[in-house]
């Protein structure tokens, strides 16, 4: 498989001048779901944000095989950890969010994440008119989730996406990312859940330490061909690997 | 959401229900103290001055306030966007702050005349530092997580002030908005105190002067009725638009 972007020595420093993240080498793949696991605290946060442009390398580089620059940040849709919904705005409002932000003006942004809804998540599209400040934290994390997958972008960067969604939702939506890379767009899943890796990624990187380094991969066969026991072991496996890495 | 208003109304009528009796329990002569009756009385034969007055008074505290509110929200989101402005303005506001806004008025008169455009700017000065500080304290406190999605999708600066910044900031706003609404009455009436040629402020001296105590305390309940009609105006919008969900609930 082709690789979209990799990663070569890269290194962030927090705010203190102490490195984040350290040395960290990766390559992402086209058409694949990429799942990095990691402790609190162990820099998942500090890699996803660097991928998408927005915390600069202080050693080593991101490199688009496109030749672009991230820093132009057109080459990714990234969702970060979220919190509060934003009030002002109707559900169909926060969808269509992230597709403003690119570029697209009110009305084609508004239409957009409407369709977008009506194709992925069509529960959510009944409560279109609700105000942010009714919904709740994992309707919130669903709308922009669409609406940052409805941005055209080869790359997907999502930050602890599905924290806050309930069961059955969680499922329909990893069933969703896989679908993305079926397409051939590119997943980055930053994730602390070893079940969930082990159910939707082709491959697992464990990140761990202070400053976080890439401490384990895993590479197992691909995720329609593991059962229920397979995706067992290899979350027990993760979760092991991370237990260790503390 | 109506009944804070109501409330407001009913304590008004009970501070003069009681300003009244007191009046007549105490037999106090009109000249010492007026009752409300009596000001009331005042305030309709006198209605073709007064009235008048107080639409010059009015409009001055009206178009200072909605300057203020225009100035303060460019200033607060300036200070609140960019480093070099904030640096540069900031030690200039509390200067200005401890400046009396009502010494400068005199100078004011003497550069723009008795119109009421010095009153306008003398308003400006006093309600436009609540706002500014509003504004600026708004737009920092908008979401971090949601700053990060719009920088990530490659939105603009411009483009994050106008989708998150801007509209977090307007519950602040209207807030500052809310505590400049109570200075700008007092500021439009010192103003005129300084030199004019209209407003209630200058009947207030005129009346002074002659004794007319009665008189005197009809402009003072206009000048109350003004300052708290400007008060629940913004106070309205306020309510009405945090019950539209368009601003969240504080």
């Amino acid at each position: 498989m082709t690789s979209v972007l990799r990663t070569e020595g890269l290194t962030v420093l927090g705010a203190d001048g102490a490195p984040i993240i350290e040395s960290v080498d990766l390559t992402l793949r086209r058409g694949e779901v990429l799942a990095i696991l990691g402790v609190n605290g162990s820099g998942k946060t500090t890699l996803v944000r660097a991928l998408a442009g927005l915390a600069r390398p202080s050693s080593g580089a991101i490199v688009l095989e496109d030749g672009t620059d991230p820093a132009a940040r057109r080459h990714a849709a990234y969702l970060p950890q979220l919190s509060r919904p934003v009030a002002w705005r109707d559900a169909t409002g926060n969808a269509a969010l992230p597709l403003e932000a690119s570029g697209l003006d009110r009305r084609t942004a508004r239409r957009v994440a409407r369709q977008a809804l009506l194709a992925s998540d069509p529960a959510l599209l009944r409560r279109g008119g609700r105000r942010g400040a009714t919904l709740s934290g994992g309707e919130r994390q669903r709308l922009l989730l669409t609406g940052v997958l409805a941005l055209a972008r080869p790359i997907i960067l999502l930050d602890e996406p599905l924290s806050a969604v309930d069961a059955v939702e969680r499922r329909a939506a990893q069933d969703r990312l896989r679908g993305f890379a079926s397409t051939g767009r590119s997943v980055v899943l930053v994730t602390h859940e070893p079940t969930e890796a082990a159910r939707v990624a082709d491959r697992i990187l464990v990140l761990a330490g202070r400053p976080g380094q890439v401490a384990a991969e895993r590479l197992p066969p691909p995720p329609d061909r593991r059962d229920a026991e397979f995706q067992g072991l290899l979350a027990d496996d993760l979760l092991s690997l991370l237990a260790g890495a503390r | 959401m109506r009944s804070p208003f109501i409330r407001t109304v009913l304590a008004i009528a009970a501070l003069l229900g009681l300003w009244e009796a007191a009046c007549a329990a105490l037999a106090l002569q009109p000249s010492t103290l007026p009752a409300p009756s009596d000001a009331w009385s005042a305030l309709i034969d006198a209605q073709e001055v007064l009235l008048p007055a107080l639409a010059t008074t009015a409009l001055e505290a009206t178009l200072g306030l909605a300057t203020a509110l225009v100035v303060g929200t460019a200033l607060g989101v300036l200070i609140a966007v960019a480093r070099p402005a904030r640096a540069a303005l900031e030690p200039l506001l509390v200067v200005s702050q401890t400046v009396p806004v009502i010494a400068l008025a005199p100078l004011l008169v003497t550069w723009l005349g008795f119109g009421i455009e010095p009153k306008i700017i003398v308003v400006t000065l006093i309600a436009v530092f609540p706002v500014i500080v509003a504004v600026a304290t708004g737009v920092r406190q908008a979401d971090a997580a949601v700053d990060e999605l719009l920088r990530g999708a490659g939105a603009s600066r411009l483009r994050r002030l106008r989708l998150v910044e801007l509209p977090a900031a307007v519950p602040a706003l209207l807030s500052g908005a809310r505590v400049s609404s109570l200075l700008v009455v007092p500021g439009a009436v010192a103003a005129e105190l300084v030199g004019s040629t209209d407003g209630l402020g200058r009947l207030l001296l005129i009346y002074d002067r002659d004794g007319r105590t009665t008189t005197t305390f009809a402009c003072v309940l206009l000048l109350a009725a003004l300052g708290l009609a400007l008060w629940a105006a913004v106070s309205a919008l306020d309510a009405a638009l945090t019950r539209r969900g368009l601003i969240a609930e504080r």
